[in-house]
């Protein structure tokens, strides 16, 4: 089974899989050259205390994304 | 013969730099920019002349910083031979991505396959002449740090630099059929037949496609260019038009109903998909990971540093002692370069006295020209002690983590975590910290934190805080009216952003993206030479106005000559502020001077004030003086007013140099004094409410 989800409700360090990127245009090409395409594996590595940014782990680079940030970005899990 | 050095951010581009060039280095400030950057040349034993330039880190060669700006405006526009691409060899999936945007914007690329030594303690083997073969350029491994394989990297680039353009293949990316046959290809061939365009014809197609603004006004001013826009417009619609000529082509375009913004955004999507598709298969032929036995050190090393307990107390104790070297640890330095300056301006006075000149031109070597070198050298040691400070946590990796862990806070004042450190070290000297703001891509967000930072009390304003507070509040009161105009600072610089937000400086949709490299041993070459370029940038460019304002301020308190302080044309400005201001707040024209004077370096206020009350500025005589003279309320308004003010004249300078033009740095001063101004109204109103004035 295949959940959606936004990038910002995964639980860290569940394996997820980059869905769709929303958000303006700056912000999305933006992610494109960080690496964060629809179809990349995605995944928490931890979150800051008191809602604070996230940090992902996608194409074998480490980025810390803020949750606002994240909620553009929704990824699929399988159960 | 010139080359690029390009990359993304943290690769070792300057390391790579540093090691080809040694110090052979200039470095130049972008023009229209605040942006630096360094060249260098090669030493020369055999072979043609050899310039370097170390480019700003890039993730795409689409600006988005004013620093990838600059990137991209030297590659567009710059002539230059060759580009070297910096890679991360044990993060090639997404450096790969730079490399193939810039194989189709020219074929003279050289790859530097970096770090290898990382890669290969990651447990990873990178074929590079296999990745030469499927790339179809140079790619040569190097370890930048250790200085390994540089030669093969020159002779790659020499190699490259002759050799004809034509030879090399326009894109290796394979983009779907229907793309290529329906948008590129008939666009291209259009591009080509235009007069002049400086660019490859398919690398403009691909950025007309996307909807690329510099290169649309770049094609739009060749002649038949706009039938080329228009062209690129019929085809995202979905027609045909490679036929179509002159007007006829306009009209197709008009009449072309077509979401080009939509369109646009689905191709780059495409585009981009197509490039991590090329790299997912470059990489299965050409790299292989071993069994990891070892486990990732930077990984354990987080653990600890990002930690939600341990990694704020690691910080705290970091940023201490950061502190604590850059301020403290260099103050001895400092009092010695100025009271160096004091002596020899004191012999020179002398001397000119022996030899029976004039005493205002005396004077002015006394209380002018020394004074003012002074203030500009004895910011060298702190300056650098700071950015070696700074580099150091920057090259190591770390400041990217602390980042991490403040941002949550520092969106509280509208900046995001990279601002920590700059605002943090304004505490020592709001100078530097200014230029620390450079961190932050986004030159909105660096513009608000250099507007705000002079709310920041520094070192020289706690000074002189601490002992007025001594003065009017012994004992344990002394540490709570500290405590309390701090707080007063802290809620006016949120207020202030706040404010600053509201109006002129609204937040970007950008986003917060911040890189989390892998933690390095710095090299202390690179450190040492970024430390250096940095204070030599500094003085360069503000000994001029800092010398000028203070022969300026002392021909205001010399002249008229032979008339005493108060009756000079500063202690008339005084008097006239006094009238105009200084009542409503029960200041009298010493204060006013003080203040009017503590804008050229906050450190004299001291002393100026004892001049003033005709009491020295030694500790007891001063503060016996000052209580006499007026209420602890009207000092601790004082104390707020001076706490808030602009500090000193160095950091208009400063503002206005990384702001990059005086309108900004008039505003922040006149935002900045009338807030002090307002805020000291607020705080002796309300003290006067409750009862505390006498
Ligand atoms: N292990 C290793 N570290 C390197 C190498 N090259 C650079 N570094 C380190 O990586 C960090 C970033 O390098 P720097 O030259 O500042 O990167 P830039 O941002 O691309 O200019 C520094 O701490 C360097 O000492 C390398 O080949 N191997
Ligand atoms: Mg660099």
């Amino acid at each position: 089974m295949v959940r959606t989800l936004r990038l910002s409700e995964l639980q860290a360090a569940v394996k997820a899989e980059v869905q769709e990127i929303s958000g303006p245009s700056a912000f999305r090409s933006r992610m494109l050259a960080l690496g964060i395409t629809p179809r990349s594996p995605v995944q928490i590595l931890r979150r800051m205390p008191m809602g604070g940014p996230i940090e992902i782990e996608v194409r074998g680079t480490r980025l810390a994304l803020r949750i606002k940030d994240a909620e553009q970005i929704t990824v699929t899990v399988r159960a | 013969m010139r080359v690029a050095l390009a990359g993304n951010p943290n690769v070792g581009k300057t390391t790579l730099f540093n090691a080809l060039t040694g110090r052979h280095q200039e470095v130049a400030n972008w023009p229209g920019t605040t942006v630096d950057y360094v060249t260098g040349r090669l030493p020369t034993h055999a072979g043609e002349a050899l310039e370097l330039v170390d480019l700003p880190g890039t993730y795409a060669l689409e600006a988005y910083s004013q620093e990838e700006r600059v990137t991209r405006d030297f590659l567009l526009q710059q002539p230059h031979d060759a580009v070297i691409v910096v890679v991360d060899a044990s993060r090639l999936e997404r450096n790969l991505y730079l490399v193939l945007e810039l194989l189709e914007f020219t074929p003279r690329v050289v790859v530097a396959l970096n770090m290898m030594d990382a890669a290969a303690r990651d447990g990873l083997q990178v074929d590079a002449k296999r990745m030469s073969e499927l790339l179809g350029v140079a790619v040569v491994p190097t370890v930048a740090s250790r200085s390994t394989g540089l030669k093969r990297l020159i002779a790659a680039v020499r190699q490259v630099a002759r050799q004809p353009a034509a030879s090399v293949p326009a894109s290796a990316v394979p983009y779907p059929d229907e793309v290529r046959r329906e948008l590129i290809a008939p666009l291209t061939a259009r591009l080509a037949t235009l007069q002049g365009l400086g660019y490859r014809p398919e690398w403009a197609a691909l950025q007309l496609l996307q909807g690329e603004d510099d290169v649309r006004s770049a094609v739009a001013a060749l002649p038949r260019g706009s039938e080329a826009i228009a062209l690129s417009r019929v085809l995202l619609a979905g027609e045909e038009g490679g036929r179509l000529r002159g007007g006829a082509m306009l009209q197709a375009a008009r009449v072309a109903s077509v979401d080009a913004r939509g369109r646009q955004a689905e191709l780059t999507l495409l585009l981009a998909d197509s490039r991590y598709d090329l790299i997912a298969a470059i990489l299965r032929a050409s790299s292989r990971r071993r069994l990891r036995w070892r486990r990732d050190a930077s990984e354990d090393l987080d653990r600890l540093l990002l930690h939600p307990f341990w990694g704020y107390l690691v910080m705290a104790g970091v940023f201490s002692a950061g502190f604590w070297l850059a301020f403290v640890a260099s103050a001895p330095l400092s009092e010695r370069v100025d009271r160096l300056l004091v002596g020899m301006g004191g012999a020179v006075a002398a001397w000119l006295a022996q030899a029976g000149a004039p005493a205002f031109l005396r004077s002015l070597v006394l209380a002018g020209v020394f004074p003012g070198v002074g203030a500009v050298l004895s910011f060298v040691p702190y300056m650098a002690v700071f950015f070696a400070v700074y580099q150091l946590l920057q090259d190591s990796g770390y400041m990217a983590r602390a980042s991490l862990l403040v941002d949550r806070f520092m969106q509280l004042i509208g900046l995001h975590g990279k601002g920590f450190f700059a605002l943090v070290s304004a505490y020592g000297c709001n100078v530097p910290a200014m230029t620390a703001t450079r961190v932050m891509e986004n030159p909105r967000d660096r513009l608000l934190a250099n507007l705000v930072i002079p709310f920041i009390p520094c070192n020289a304003r706690l000074g002189v805080m601490a002992v007025v507070t001594a003065a009017f509040f012994p004992g344990a009161a002394g540490a709570v009216a500290m405590i309390g105009l701090i707080l007063i600072s802290l809620a006016t610089l949120t207020l202030v952003a706040a404010l600053y937000r509201r109006t002129i400086l609204p937040t970007d949709p950008a986003p917060l993206v911040l890189e989390l490299p892998r933690y390095h041993w710095p090299s202390w070459r690179t450190v040492l030479l970024a430390t250096w370029h940095r204070v030599w940038l500094f003085l360069s460019r503000i000994w001029w106005f800092l010398i000028w304002a203070t022969i300026a301020i002392w021909a205001l308190t010399y002249f008229p000559a032979g008339q005493p302080l108060d009756h000079s044309y500063a202690g008339m400005i005084g008097q006239w502020l006094t009238q105009l201001v200084g009542r409503h707040f029960g200041f009298d024209w010493r204060l006013m001077i003080a203040i009017l004077f503590g804008f050229v370096a906050k450190e004299t206020t001291l002393s100026t004030l004892g001049v003033l009350y005709g009491s020295g500025s030694g500790y007891l005589s001063l503060s016996h003086a000052l209580t006499q003279a007026m209420p602890p309320l009207v000092a601790f308004t004082y104390l707020v007013v001076y706490m808030l003010y602009v500090p000193c004249l160095s950091t208009v300078v400063q503002m206005r140099r990384e702001s990059g033009a005086w309108s900004w740095a008039a505003l922040g001063v006149a935002v900045n004094v009338g807030v002090a101004f307002a805020v000291g109204l607020l705080i002796e109103r309300l003290g006067e409410l409750l009862g505390l004035a006498p």
